[in-house]
């Protein structure tokens, strides 16, 4: 390559950026010019085509090691390749033979990369059809699950909300007839990775010959990806009386009116106003999901697997789950109305986080009109003493069910916060 | 200005010649080029495009040309995002008298 003895720099072991997995070319002209896939320790590889050298025989590339964010935000084209190379410190040089096959990889910046190989500023994912499946990864990423580890109840808490969020998904689709089964598959490599499977077992008799060519893959991926790239920017919409629809939920209404039209079954007149309370209903089921980034792991990433490629549908941090939290609990809000205690009252109640020097946490309770369901408001504990050794503690660590005075805030009918009287 | 450089096929650069794929290893003995119709010429724009936004140094100019007779063979090779895809196999005399150049698009 003019310009660049690159022989100079530092070797790296060429397994850390040869993609052994998941290769999905995204665009060619002559060669492979823009590629993706997966190291075999699981990273995400971006690569693209430098130049070849007849003499010498080599292909020389360029091989970036992606985070799961750079990773989704190229592949739903919210950030270019440009921006990627000169924000990645992990970028490498990689000399293939003739045929394709890796012989070095070195350590390379993007100051280094000659003016007339840069990538232009619009250099934004190629549109690639995407392919869908009814197969879902959940991939944990930060902390904990750097070291391929996770917390087995919050495991338990995504496992359970993912599962119940895409079976209503497909039960909330009239007419359809079938059974929704969400299976587990082994977990895999690459952080924490949980896998599932989505079965559509037929109803008994009443099955549905046209369900194979109905997109219920792409409506769930559309979904998963509208509430958490469009949810919250588009709050107003899901407010009362407000008609709005923006262009992300058209489109995500249009996915949904072809599994109606492909699948044969009637649609229903109202399907704008259907899809509307789906989503509110939704969104607190997802929040199950979200709750849990942050303490023992950054982010989250949801992709859909299948044919050994994938398409990323979500990325979560806990930036986004506090945003999307807030936004539930407005939308909550503005359809069921808020009402706070103006006295202290008698509440029973499960601590099952606390942190004891901001005295804040959550805790358990059941709601008022159907103590079959329980709410998880936020709760703070008043006073300065100390909280060790205390009734509050003691419900944390002891798993049990205290009575305490607080003033509640409440949305509808369940609880969103407590502010609690210290008591000895 | 077009080169002859630019009509050398893999084959005869040595790329990909461990190929077993028998179909595969057909096309590298092929020049990739696209048929010009109305229909096709956006995407066809639109691809070579791209390869200039990824990489400007490969991708700045796209040159369209007239095949005349005893050129070669032209057979249809579509891809999936590519329906204007043609493989151009050489005769053994070709050289750049065989074309009539069109027009060469400059990207940079």
């Amino acid at each position: 390559m003019d310009g660049v003895n690159y022989s100079i720099r530092q070797l790296v072991k060429p397994e850390l950026v040869e993609i052994a997995h998941n290769y999905k070319v995204l665009h060619f002209d002559d060669f492979p010019i823009l590629y993706i896939g997966t190291n075999m320790f699981g990273n995400k590889i971006i690569g693209s085509h430098f130049e070849e050298d007849d003499e010498n025989k080599k292909i020389i590339c360029l091989h970036t090691i992606l985070t799961n964010k750079q990773y989704y935000d190229f592949l739903t084209s919210k950030t270019s390749y440009l921006y990627i190379l000169k924000s990645s410190e992990s970028i490498c040089l990689v000399e293939k033979d003739y045929n394709f096959k890796v012989l070095r990889a070195y350590d390379f910046d993007f100051n280094s990369i000659p003016a007339e190989y840069l990538p232009l500023e619009d250099s934004y994912c190629p549109v690639t059809v995407k392919a869908h499946s009814l197969n879902f990864s959940i991939s944990l990423k930060g902390k904990l699950a750097d070291i391929n580890k996770a917390v087995a109840e919050e495991v338990s808490k995504i496992q359970n909300g993912f599962t119940e969020f895409i079976e209503d998904r497909v039960n909330s689709i009239k007419g359809l007839c079938v059974v929704p089964k969400a299976l587990l598959e082994p977990y895999g490599m690459g952080s924490f990775r949980l896998n599932f499977e989505l079965e559509l077992n037929q109803k008994g008799n009443k099955g549905n010959l046209f369900l194979q060519q109905a997109p219920v893959d792409k409506y769930l991926a559309n979904y998963l990806t509208y509430i958490t790239s469009n949810f919250i920017e588009d709050k107003e919409n899901y407010k009362p009386n407000n008609n709005d629809a923006s262009e992300p939920f058209l489109g995500l209404e249009q996915t949904l009116s072809e599994v109606y039209d492909k699948a044969c079954i009637a649609k229903p007149d109202n399907l704008r106003q259907l899809l509307k309370e789906d989503i509110i209903k939704s969104v607190l089921k997802f929040e199950k999901v979200s709750d849990e980034v942050g303490d023992n792991f950054d982010s989250l990433l949801i992709t859909s697997t299948g044919n050994e490629e994938e398409t990323p549908i979500s990325y979560i941090d806990h930036k986004f789950s506090e945003s999307f939290g807030d936004v539930i609990e407005e939308v909550e809000i503005a359809h069921k109305g808020v009402t706070v205690d103006q006295d202290f009252k008698e509440y029973k109640i499960y601590i099952y986080h606390l942190n004891t020097d901001t005295r804040t946490g959550n805790a358990l309770i059941r709601n008022v009109d159907n103590d079959e369901e329980m709410s998880k408001p936020k709760i703070k504990i008043d006073g300065e003493e100390g909280l060790e050794k205390t009734k509050y503690t003691e419900s944390l660590y002891l798993n049990k069910w205290i009575t305490v005075a607080a003033k509640a805030k409440k949305i509808g009918e369940k609880f969103s916060r407590l502010d609690i009287k210290f008591e000895e | 200005m077009a080169s002859i450089d630019d009509f050398r096929t893999h084959f005869e650069r040595r790329i990909g010649t461990d190929e077993q794929n028998c179909e595969r290893l057909c096309s590298y003995k092929a020049v990739s080029i696209n048929i010009r119709k109305a229909e096709y010429e956006a995407l066809i724009l639109d691809k070579y495009r791209t390869t200039f936004k990824f990489n400007p140094k490969k991708g700045a100019h796209c040159l369209v040309f007239r095949l005349r007779d005893e050129s070669g063979l032209v057979k249809p090779t579509p891809e999936e995002d590519d329906e204007s895809h043609y493989s151009f196999f050489k005769s053994d005399a070709f050289s750049l008298d065989h074309i009539d150049v069109v027009d060469t698009i400059k990207y940079a």
